[in-house]
C-alpha cells in the first residue's frame, strides 16, 4: 500500500484572524468586541461592522451556541481532509447573535445547545469547535486533534530523576502513558517517542552548567527528537519560567537562560508545526529553585506544575500559565509590557 | 429604488464559447473568443465597440483595463464587475446606464473563466477574507459546503426532501438534453439522482454545478443602433439588484429578490403570469427554490409543491432553465451568471435550436453570487421582451 503523504489543513489566515491564536493558546474563547459600541463580531475584521470603529478587542465570551445547520464534507478541495471520516461541520449561532462555521463533535446535532472552543489544527492554525455542553474536551475530527490522547503515549523526560521529573512521571503514568523514559532508561527506543518533556532549563538555575551549555544541550536534544516527533505528530513540552517572557531583574543569569530557552522553544515550535507536531511551553512565576527565592507570592509545587502540564496536553493548550501570579503578569505583559518591566524592577513593598 | 425600467435599451448577439472541463487557455483567451463571437455576430469591427463590461474569477492579476489592452480595444467606457453569479445582471444595468446617458454606444458584456485541475482549489482558498479565515479551514468543502448549510436549513425549516430538489434537477436535465451547448448531456433519473455520490451535507453530485472553462457574452445598445445593424434583439424592460440584504437572518432562506420582485414586475409593466421563461440562477437547486418563492411564483417554503405541480420543460407550462441551466451546462466561473442571459436572448429571438419555448415573448433572468461567508450577498434580475 502506498504511504499517504502528510498534508497540513489550510493555514492561510488574515492578520486580524490571527488574533484567535492568543485566546486559543491558553484555552480561552474570545471574540472580537467593539470598544465603542460593544458589538460582538465574527468573522474577525479590522473594524466594527456596526459603527466602523477600529477600536476592537478580543474579549472572553460565553461559550454557548446553537447549531443551526450541519454539513458533513464528503468532498474536500484539500488533501488534509481526505481522511476516512469526513469532517462534520455546522453553522452555529453564538449567544451574541454572530454565526460561526465550526467543526461539530460527535453527538452535536441541529438544534442542540453546544459549547464553543478554539483548538489548534496540525500546523498551528486555530479553528472553532462545537462540543457537547458539559463535556471533557473531546475532539471534533481527527484533523483538529493535535495531541494524541495521553493514553498509550511513549514519553521521554530530560530529567527523570529530579523532583519535577519525578512528578511528571507520576502524572503521565496516571494519565495513561505507556512508557516514561529518561536519560537512564535502558529500554528506550527513540523512534517510538511521542512526547518530550524538557525540564533541563531549571538545572543551571540550581547552580550547574551555564546558559551556553543549556543552549547546546537543547539543540542536541532537538536534533535527536524533532524528527521523530514530526514523524509521529508528537508534542514537545518546554518547562520554562516567566523569566522567559520578562526578565527577573535580580536574576540575570536565570533570566538570560530562560530568554534563550524561549527563543529556542519558539524556533522549535515553528519547525514542529510545519510538520504537524506541536510544542507546549509553561511559564510558572515561582518555583522551588534558588533563582526564584526573591520572588513574592506562593511557590508552585513540582507536582502541581506537572499536573498543569498534563492538563494542557489533554486540553490542547499551547501556553501554560500555571499559577495566579504568572496569569496576572501575562495579562500585564499583553497590555503594558514596559509598565511590567518597571514594576518587576521595584523591590517588593514593605 | 433598486428596481427600474429602461428606455429603449436592447440586448443582442448572444455568444456562448463552448465549455471545456479543463483548459490550458487563460481567461483572457476565452474573452478573446467571446469578443470574436460578438463582432462576427454583429457584423462589426472592433472599433465600433466603445464600451466593455467584464467579469472573471480567474484573470488575476489583470482587470478590465489589462484585458482591454490585450484585446486591442480603445474604449470610452469600461467596467469590471466582481459580483460572481450576479455579475451579468449588474453588467446589463451598468451597460444600460452607460448607453442611456451617452457614455457608450455599443457595450460588450462578457463573462469568462478558465479552469485547471488545481485552479478551483487555489481560487476557492482565497475567495474572500471571511471565507479564507472562517469557512475554508473547516473541511475545505468550497461552495458545496456553504450551500449544504443553506440546503440543510431549508429542508428542515420547510420540510423539503431530496426528491423535491431531484425533480428540479431532472427537469433541467431534460431541457439540457435538447441543448447542443450543454456539456452534461446524460439523462438523469430520480434513482441516479438520489444514489449519487454524497458531496457535502444533503448535497449529492447532481445538486452541484461542475466548474469548467468557457465564456458567455452579449451586446448592449440602443434600439436604433440594433436596427441600423439589422440585429435580432430583446428589449430590456426592467432590472434590479440587491446586495447584503436580510443580514440578520440567521441562515439564508431568502435573498434581495424578495424585496424587489413587485417593483421589478411593476417597472416592466407586466404581471408575473406573463413570464414565458424563467432562467433562475441554479448553482444549487435550493437557490432556484428561493427564487421561485422570492419572485412570488409561490409562497415561501412552497417551491417543492410548485415544482411538482408544473412542467418545467421548454414546452411545459412553466419553463425554467430551458437550456438545462448551469447544472447541465457546467459553470464557467463568473460566466455562469451570463448563461441565463444568453439563453433568454436566444429564447426571445427564436433562436434556441432544439429547445425553443413556443411563442416566448417575455423572459425573466436572475443572478446570485458572492457567498463570502455564510450567505450569498449579491442578487439581481432582469426582464427582457421580444422586439
Amino acid at each position: 500500500m502506498m504511504e499517504k503523504i502528510f498534508a497540513l489543513p489550510p493555514r492561510l489566515r488574515s492578520r486580524t484572524a490571527l488574533g484567535m491564536t492568543g485566546p486559543a493558546a491558553t484555552g480561552r474563547f474570545a471574540l472580537q468586541t467593539c470598544e465603542n459600541c460593544s458589538a460582538v463580531q465574527y468573522p474577525p475584521q479590522e473594524f466594527c461592522r456596526q459603527c466602523l470603529s477600529l477600536d476592537l478587542v478580543w474579549r472572553d465570551q460565553p461559550r454557548q451556541a446553537e447549531v443551526l445547520a450541519e454539513a458533513t464534507v464528503h468532498h474536500s478541495l484539500e488533501p488534509a481532509f481526505s481522511q476516512a471520516t469526513a469532517p462534520r461541520t455546522g453553522l452555529v449561532r453564538h449567544e451574541s447573535g454572530v454565526v460561526l462555521v465550526a467543526f461539530l463533535t460527535e453527538g452535536c446535532h441541529i438544534g442542540d445547545t453546544v459549547r464553543l472552543s478554539y483548538s489548534f489544527t496540525p500546523g498551528g492554525s486555530v479553528v472553532v469547535q462545537a462540543g457537547p455542553l458539559a463535556a471533557d474536551k473531546k475532539k471534533a475530527s481527527a484533523m483538529t486533534s493535535t495531541s494524541h490522547p495521553l493514553a498509550g503515549l511513549n514519553c521521554y523526560l530530560t530529567d527523570s530523576e529530579n523532583p519535577l521529573g519525578q512528578a511528571c512521571k507520576v502524572a503521565l503514568l496516571e494519565a495513561g502513558a505507556t512508557h516514561v523514559w529518561g536519560p537512564g532508561s535502558t529500554d528506550i527506543d527513540d523512534s517510538e517517542v511521542e512526547l518530550v518533556v524538557e525540564t533541563g532549563w531549571y538545572a543551571d538555575a540550581c547552580g550547574t552548567g551555564s546558559p551556553g551549555q543549556g543552549i547546546e544541550a537543547h539543540l542536541q536534544l532537538a536534533e535527536r527528537f524533532a524528527p521523530v516527533l514530526a514523524e509521529r505528530k508528537g508534542t514537545w513540552v518546554s518547562a520554562l519560567s516567566f523569566a522567559a517572557l520578562q526578565a527577573y531583574p535580580d536574576q540575570p543569569r536565570h533570566s538570560a537562560g530562560m530568554a534563550a530557552a524561549q527563543a529556542l522553544a519558539i524556533s522549535l515550535r515553528a519547525r514542529l508545526q510545519a510538520q504537524g507536531a506541536t510544542l507546549v511551553a509553561a511559564y510558572p512565576a515561582k518555583l522551588d529553585i534558588k533563582a526564584h527565592q526573591g520572588i513574592g507570592g506562593g511557590t508552585l509545587s513540582w507536582p502541581s506544575l506537572a499536573s498543569h502540564l498534563v492538563s494542557a496536553l489533554q486540553n490542547g493548550d499551547e501556553d501554560v500559565y500555571p499559577d495566579p501570579q504568572s496569569r496576572l503578569w501575562h495579562e500585564r505583559l499583553t497590555q503594558d509590557r514596559k509598565g511590567l518591566e518597571r514594576e518587576m524592577a521595584m523591590p517588593p513593598a514593605g | 429604488m433598486s428596481a427600474r425600467g429602461h428606455d429603449d435599451i436592447v440586448l443582442a448577439v448572444p455568444v456562448s464559447v463552448p465549455y471545456e472541463r479543463f483548459s490550458n487557455d487563460s481567461a483572457a483567451a476565452f474573452f478573446a473568443r467571446a469578443l470574436r463571437g460578438l463582432l462576427d455576430g454583429a457584423g462589426i469591427s472592433k472599433d465600433r465597440v466603445d464600451g466593455m463590461c467584464i467579469s472573471s474569477f480567474t484573470m488575476a492579476p489583470d482587470s478590465g483595463i489589462g484585458l482591454a489592452h490585450a484585446l486591442g480595444l480603445e474604449l470610452g467606457w469600461l467596467d469590471t464587475i466582481p459580483l460572481g453569479g450576479a455579475s451579468a445582471i449588474a453588467a446589463i444595468r451598468r451597460a444600460a446606464a452607460a448607453v442611456q446617458c451617452g457614455d457608450a454606444t455599443i457595450v460588450a458584456c462578457m463573462g469568462a473563466d478558465t479552469n485547471t485541475p488545481t485552479g478551483f482549489r487555489e481560487n476557492t482558498a482565497r475567495f474572500s477574507q471571511a471565507s479564507q479565515d472562517a469557512v475554508y479551514p473547516y473541511g475545505a468543502g468550497g461552495p458545496n459546503q456553504s450551500f449544504a448549510f443553506l440546503t440543510d436549513h431549508y429542508m428542515r425549516r420547510y420540510g423539503a426532501s431530496a426528491e423535491d430538489f431531484g425533480r428540479l434537477c431532472i427537469a433541467q436535465r431534460k431541457n439540457g438534453l435538447n441543448n447542443p451547448r450543454a456539456m452534461i448531456r446524460k439523462q438523469l433519473t430520480m434513482d441516479a439522482y438520489l444514489t449519487a455520490r454524497p458531496i457535502a451535507g444533503p448535497l449529492r453530485m447532481f445538486d452541484c454545478v461542475m466548474p469548467c472553462a468557457g465564456a458567455e457574452a452579449f451586446l448592449v445598445m440602443r434600439r436604433q443602433e440594433a436596427e441600423r445593424l439589422q440585429l435580432s434583439y430583446c428589449t430590456l424592460l426592467a432590472s434590479s439588484e440587491r446586495h447584503n440584504s436580510f443580514p440578520d437572518d440567521p441562515v439564508q432562506d431568502r435573498a434581495g429578490w424578495a424585496l424587489d420582485a413587485d417593483r421589478l414586475f411593476a417597472a416592466a409593466c407586466i404581471g408575473r403570469s406573463e413570464v414565458d421563461c424563467f432562467q433562475t440562477y441554479d448553482d444549487y437547486p435550493v437557490i432556484s427554490f428561493l427564487q421561485l418563492e422570492d419572485f412570488g411564483f409561490c409562497e415561501k417554503g412552497a417551491a417543492a409543491g410548485f415544482v411538482a405541480a408544473h412542467d418545467l420543460s421548454f414546452v411545459g407550462d412553466f419553463p425554467v432553465n430551458t437550456g438545462g441551466g448551469q447544472l447541465s451546462a457546467g459553470q464557467a466561473g463568473f460566466a455562469g451568471g451570463f448563461l441565463g442571459v444568453t439563453e433568454t436572448l436566444r429564447q426571445l429571438t427564436g433562436s434556441a435550436e432544439g429547445h425553443q419555448v413556443p411563442g416566448a415573448r417575455i423572459g425573466l433572468v436572475s443572478g446570485f453570487g458572492m457567498i463570502v461567508y455564510d450567505r450569498g450577498l449579491s442578487c439581481g434580475a432582469a426582464i427582457l421582451a421580444t422586439a
